[in-house]
């Protein structure tokens, strides 16, 4: 017998809700907060900025603006960077953060996830200032330095450029790595592990053939989210970054800020939501999207 | 320790806590058998699959594989293989690559290993099943992947642990046969743990019943059934009806036992027992009948009053639900040999005896027994 031959309730009648009622309000909050920004959004790419605000338009001017100004790409592909080294380092501290947390800690895993959680009750800015008074001028990691006599002077290395923009993203992004990892870890079957033993399988040989393909899902997942959040990143270049330190975000940002440019501002950001897509479109070829934003039935 | 010992487990013992999961257990197992270890759960069958496996560390005792002790060997370095009860194959790779997984891992020349994988499917007939995924198949195509993928490795010992637990009767009557039919072709070792006590009977050339992580009984399956060793062995295996009397006098190997209020039974000796003993005489619901009051099965057969409280029509078979003459349940089946509608046996109330052949009965010293414990609980 077939389990759908199981389920019959009495003619006429259904527990269900009627579909256009169960389906309305979803589509009414996706089509109000996700759908219509983004058209307007796309809709403002090709409108002019004057100093009245936007004015309707069809022009391909800030497409122009954009390809015309090598500023504009090497900023990206500097984001892009940015955000693949940010990820590449999220996910070589967070996978064995993450398994020492599911897999070896027996006790106490709970206050681990919660230590793990900590900064989120915290603002984004108060953690991001917080390196402020480690990495400056008079800051805890020159002091140190100085004390230790590794130093005669106070170093400026530490601060406003590239690695503090690294550093930052690094450490306010990380949860976002190591939880999904941490439950894709939590929920693998130790008989799997059990079994590869069994089978002759070391426990390097296992990690590689079993543990990791088994959390594959956890590890894009976390990857994606990192890379998005890094990718989009304009707070932290802004206060650690420097000059020579800002990001793609901040491009974006200034367009609709003191530049007052919300045509230019919208286009930069439609160009950057295509790399997104184009991300999003790379790695589903690489794994199904379902498996990493659903949990895939086994 | 013969030559056709392929494992031997002395005094293997494994607490958890205050808790002796495994107590003092030795045996051996004989190249080729098809062992079994039965018993209720919680008794420690799955924990001794587990030791021999490798997933656990014994607390005492030695585990001698082939000649060699590996109590301390990790199990990826141990020649045995386990077919897991939830089959464990991994979700991530094909039926051929699950099959493969030990072969590779073992770095066997990779020219041999479609060979040995598609015998493997073979054996099991799930040619044509090499691009599955787990999920695709049904639980009894997932056990057979889990039985090849296990015995490709050729294992010195095949260890099952309650293999077919997951299925549902008919699949599980037939993997029984499959299982039994492999056993022959492939001629290795079984170690098979189950609660079954049917499926141990179907299956094993030896069983080991086991209680408390202790071994109750070893022997052949007919022996363990007709011979038990210990009241419990009596219940788990089968059922069987008990009664408790004093031992009058002895003759030639046969017991004379009173029963209190039911006149006296005559019963097969066990060891060690003199008169005025108190014993456990013992028969089995299918070797008695139901007579009229007063009459006996067969001259010298035994009989003991009793009254009908319920008659159930099974099938192939009437079970009656008796009291006894103490009060304690009595159970006797016959088989069904008229149509129920024909049907004229004993009804609910009726008065009768319970009678069978000497040499149905078989006895165990009283003080072993606590017939006040309930098998079926513990399972």
């Amino acid at each position: 017998m077939k389990p759908e031959a199981r389920v019959s309730a009495p003619r006429g009648w259904s527990p269900a809700l009627p579909l256009w009622f169960s389906l309305t309000p979803g589509l009414a909050i996706l089509a109000a907060f996700s759908l219509l920004p983004l058209v307007l959004v796309g809709v403002f790419t090709f409108w002019r900025s004057s100093l009245a605000g936007l004015e309707p338009a069809f022009t391909l001017d800030n497409y122009r603006r954009f390809l015309e100004s090598p500023v504009y790409v090497r900023l990206l592909l500097k984001s892009l960077r940015t955000a693949v080294t940010v990820t590449s380092l999220s996910l070589l501290m967070s996978y064995p953060m993450a398994y020492f947390l599911a897999r070896i800690l027996q006790r106490g895993r709970v206050i681990g996830i919660i230590l793990l959680m900590l900064p989120f009750w915290t603002s984004y800015l108060v953690r991001t200032f917080g390196w402020l008074p480690i990495l400056g001028r008079r800051g805890l990691l020159n002091q140190l330095l100085l004390g230790l006599g590794a130093i005669h002077q106070p170093l400026d290395v530490f601060l406003y450029n590239e690695f503090s923009v690294h550093l930052g993203l690094l450490y306010v992004y990380l949860p976002f790595m190591t939880i999904p990892i941490f439950l894709s870890l939590d929920r693998l079957d130790q008989t799997l592990l059990d079994a590869a033993a069994d089978l002759g399988a070391g426990p390097m040989t296992t990690f590689w053939r079993v543990t990791v393909p088994l959390t594959l899902p956890g590890i894009l997942g976390g990857c994606l989210m990192v890379f998005l959040l890094a990718f989009g990143a304009y707070v932290t270049p802004a206060l650690l970054g420097g000059p020579s330190g800002i990001l793609f975000g901040n491009l974006v940002a200034y367009q609709f800020g003191p530049t007052n440019n919300w045509a230019f501002g919208a286009t930069l950001a439609f160009i950057m939501l295509a790399v997104v897509v184009a991300v999003l479109l790379l790695s589903s070829r690489w794994v199904g999207l379902r498996g990493i934003f659903l949990r895939e039935g086994s | 320790m013969g030559d056709d010992t392929v494992l031997f487990l002395e005094g293997l013992t494994k607490t958890f806590g205050k808790v002796r999961a495994v107590d003092n257990f030795t045996l051996q197992v004989r190249r080729g058998e098809f062992l079994s270890l039965l018993g209720p759960s919680g008794c420690g069958k799955t924990t001794t699959l587990r030791l021999i496996a490798g997933f656990e560390g014994p607390s005492a005792g030695q585990i001698i594989l082939e000649g060699q002790p590996v109590a301390a060997v990790p199990p990826f370095r141990r020649n045995v293989n386990t077919v897991f009860q939830q089959y464990a194959l991994f979700p991530h790779l094909t039926v051929f690559d699950n099959i493969a997984f030990g072969l590779t891992v073992r770095r066997l020349p990779p020219e041999d290993i479609p060979r040995r994988v598609l015998d493997a499917l073979h054996m099991v007939r799930l040619n044509g099943y090499e691009a599955r995924l787990p999920r695709q198949l049904s639980g009894g195509e997932q056990q057979r992947v889990a039985l090849a993928r296990a015995l490709v490795n050729d294992p010195a010992v095949l260890l099952l642990d309650e293999p077919l637990g997951a299925l549902d009767l008919q699949v599980r009557r037939h993997m029984q046969m499959e299982l039994k039919k492999i056993h022959r072709e492939v001629g290795r070792t079984f170690l098979y743990v189950t609660h079954d006590q049917e499926e141990a009977m179907t299956l094993s050339d030896r069983i080991v019943v086991m209680r408390h992580g202790r071994i109750e009984q070893v022997g052949p399956p007919l022996e363990v059934y007709e011979r038990p060793a210990t009241p419990f062995v009596a219940r788990f295996v089968g059922t069987c009806n008990f009664f408790e009397g004093r031992v009058q006098a002895q003759d030639g190997g046969i017991l004379e036992v009173e029963l209190p209020s039911a006149g006296s039974v005559r019963v097969p000796g066990c060891g060690g027992i003199r008169t005025g003993d108190r014993v456990l005489v013992g028969v089995r619901p299918e070797k008695t009948c139901l007579k009229p009051p007063g009459q006996v099965a067969e001259p010298g057969g035994n009989s003991v009053p009793a009254q009908v409280e319920e008659v159930v029509f099974q099938g192939t078979v009437i079970r009656y639900v008796l009291r006894g003459p103490t009060d304690a349940p009595l159970e006797v089946v016959a088989m069904s040999t008229l149509p129920v509608q024909h049907y004229d046996g004993p009804e609910p109330g009726a008065k009768v005896n319970v009678a069978w052949p000497l040499r149905a009965g078989f006895c165990f010293p009283a003080g072993q027994a606590l017939l006040s414990e309930n098998v079926t609980d513990e399972a």
